[in-house]
C-alpha cells in the first residue's frame, strides 16, 4: 500500500491519515466521530482491524484520492479499502476543494468516494473546469441520496467512470449500493427491510432516521426524519425542492425549514448560481403544492457543508 | 425602530411579493383584511409574517397573539410596532 502526501510537513491531515493506519497496523481501538444518522454526532469505538477483515479487496493498482477526514467513517473507509486492496492513497495538502482538485489531476487519481454536497462544490470550485483531467473510473456517492442530476452530470463529466451510489450508516454499514445510474434504489434491494407507518426505514428492527418513498419498485430517499420540514401538517421534503433548483440552473441548493407562528414551518431555500430569486419562486409556484413552496429564497455566494461534506439543513 | 409608515409600506411590498405582483402595493388600504380582502391564504400570510419578522428582526411569540385582531394591514403593522 502506498500512502502519497501532497504536504511534505506535517499537517493535521496528514497525522489523521497516520493515526488510522498505524491503529490497523497494530491493532488498537479507534475513536471515530459519526455525523449522527441515528441522532446527535456522537464519538465511537471501533475495531479496525475487524473492520478490514471484513472489507472486499479491490485492485492493487486502483489510486485513491483522500476526500474525507480520516476522524470520520467515511474517510476511515476508504483507508481500510486503500489498505486491503494493498493500492494506493493520495492525500491532498488539505480537504479545500480545490486542493483536491490538484491532487486529482497532478496524479491522475482514478477512484473517489464523495457525498453528492461535497461534488456540488467540486464543481464549484472548479473554476477553470479541470475536473474532467482526473481520470476517475470509479466514482462513489454516499453519505446523503445521490439525485438524478448530480448521477448524469458525474457521467457527463467522466463518461468512463462507473458512477455508483451507496447507502450506508456507520451504525449499519453498507445498507444498499447500485451503479445503475439512476436515482434511487430497486426495491427488491429492500426485500429485507421492513418500514414504519411513516416511511422510516427499519434495519433488523432498528430506527434509521430516514424516510423513504416507494414509486414504480424503487425506493427513493425523501430525508432524515428530523430534516423533514412540516408545513400546517403537510410533509415536505427538502431534496425534492433542492433538486428543482438544480433543474432550474443553480449550482448547489439547501432547503430547510423555518420556524413560522402561523404555520409551525415554512421553506426557506439558499442557492449559488445566476437564476434570479424571483423568477426561481414563480417557477416553484408553477409545479408545486404551495405549501412545498419556498417562501424565502436567497442567493449566496458560498456553500457551507457540515464536517461531514453534507448540506446543512438544520438551523 | 421602524416608523408606523415604513412598516405599512413594507408590508404592501411583502404582499405584492408573495402574490406575486397580483396585488399591487400601490392599492392597498391600511383596513384591508388581508385574507378576507385581499384574497391572500393563511400561507401567503405566513410568508409576510416571516419576511416581517426578518425585515424587523423580531420573533413573533405565537401564544402572545390573538390572531383574530390581526385580520387587517393596519393591525398586522401594530403587531411589529407600526
Amino acid at each position: 500500500m502506498n500512502l502519497i502526501f501532497e504536504e511534505r510537513s506535517e499537517s493535521e491531515l496528514k497525522n489523521q491519515v497516520k493515526k488510522v493506519f498505524n491503529a490497523v497496523i497494530h491493532n488498537e481501538p479507534y475513536v471515530i466521530r459519526t455525523s449522527g444518522t441515528t441522532g446527535t454526532p456522537k464519538k465511537i469505538s471501533s475495531d479496525l482491524k475487524k473492520a478490514l477483515e471484513k472489507k472486499k479487496p479491490g485492485k492493487h493498482n486502483e489510486k485513491w484520492l483522500l476526500t474525507y477526514g480520516p476522524e470520520r467513517w467515511a474517510g476511515i473507509s476508504v483507508i481500510l479499502h486503500v489498505i486491503k486492496s494493498k493500492a494506493s492513497l493520495y492525500i491532498p495538502k488539505s480537504l479545500e476543494f480545490k486542493e483536491i482538485i490538484e491532487t486529482g489531476i497532478k496524479y491522475q487519481t482514478t477512484h473517489v468516494s464523495m457525498t453528492p454536497s461535497m461534488f456540488r462544490s467540486l464543481m464549484l470550485s472548479d473554476s477553470e473546469q479541470k475536473l474532467d483531467n482526473i481520470p476517475f473510473s470509479q466514482v462513489t456517492f454516499g453519505g446523503e441520496a445521490a439525485t438524478q442530476s448530480v448521477l448524469d452530470l458525474a457521467a457527463k463529466i467522466w463518461p468512463k467512470s462507473r458512477i455508483s451510489h451507496v447507502y450506508a450508516s456507520t451504525e449499519f454499514g453498507d445498507i444498499s449500493a447500485v451503479s445503475d445510474g439512476l436515482e434511487g434504489f430497486p426495491s427488491y434491494k429492500f426485500d429485507k427491510y421492513s418500514f414504519t407507518q411513516d416511511n422510516e426505514l427499519l434495519v433488523n428492527g432498528l430506527n434509521t432516521g430516514d424516510i423513504w418513498e416507494k414509486k414504480n419498485e424503487r425506493y427513493y430517499f425523501v430525508g432524515r426524519k428530523e430534516e423533514i420540514i412540516n408545513v400546517g401538517g403537510n410533509k415536505v421534503s427538502p431534496l425534492k425542492i433542492e433538486e428543482f433548483a438544480i433543474s432550474k440552473g443553480a449550482k448547489f441548493a439547501r432547503a430547510f425549514g423555518i420556524k413560522s407562528p402561523i404555520m409551525g414551518s415554512l421553506v426557506g431555500l439558499e442557492y449559488v448560481g445566476d437564476i434570479d430569486e424571483k423568477n426561481l419562486m414563480i417557477e416553484y409556484r408553477k409545479i408545486f403544492s404551495k405549501f412545498e413552496c419556498p417562501v424565502s429564497i436567497k442567493r449566496i455566494d458560498d456553500v457551507v457543508l457540515t464536517n461531514a461534506g453534507k448540506t446543512r439543513r438544520l438551523l | 425602530m421602524k416608523s408606523k409608515d415604513e412598516i405599512f409600506e413594507k408590508i404592501c411590498s411583502f404582499i405584492e411579493e408573495v402574490s406575486l405582483g397580483n396585488i399591487h402595493a400601490n392599492h392597498i388600504k391600511p383596513g384591508d383584511k388581508i385574507i378576507v380582502d385581499l384574497g391572500l391564504d393563511s400561507l401567503d400570510y405566513a410568508a409576510v409574517m416571516l419576511q416581517l419578522e426578518q425585515w424587523t428582526g423580531s420573533k413573533i411569540d405565537e401564544n402572545k397573539v390573538n390572531w383574530a385582531e390581526v385580520q387587517s394591514v393596519a393591525q398586522l403593522s401594530k403587531l411589529f410596532g407600526g
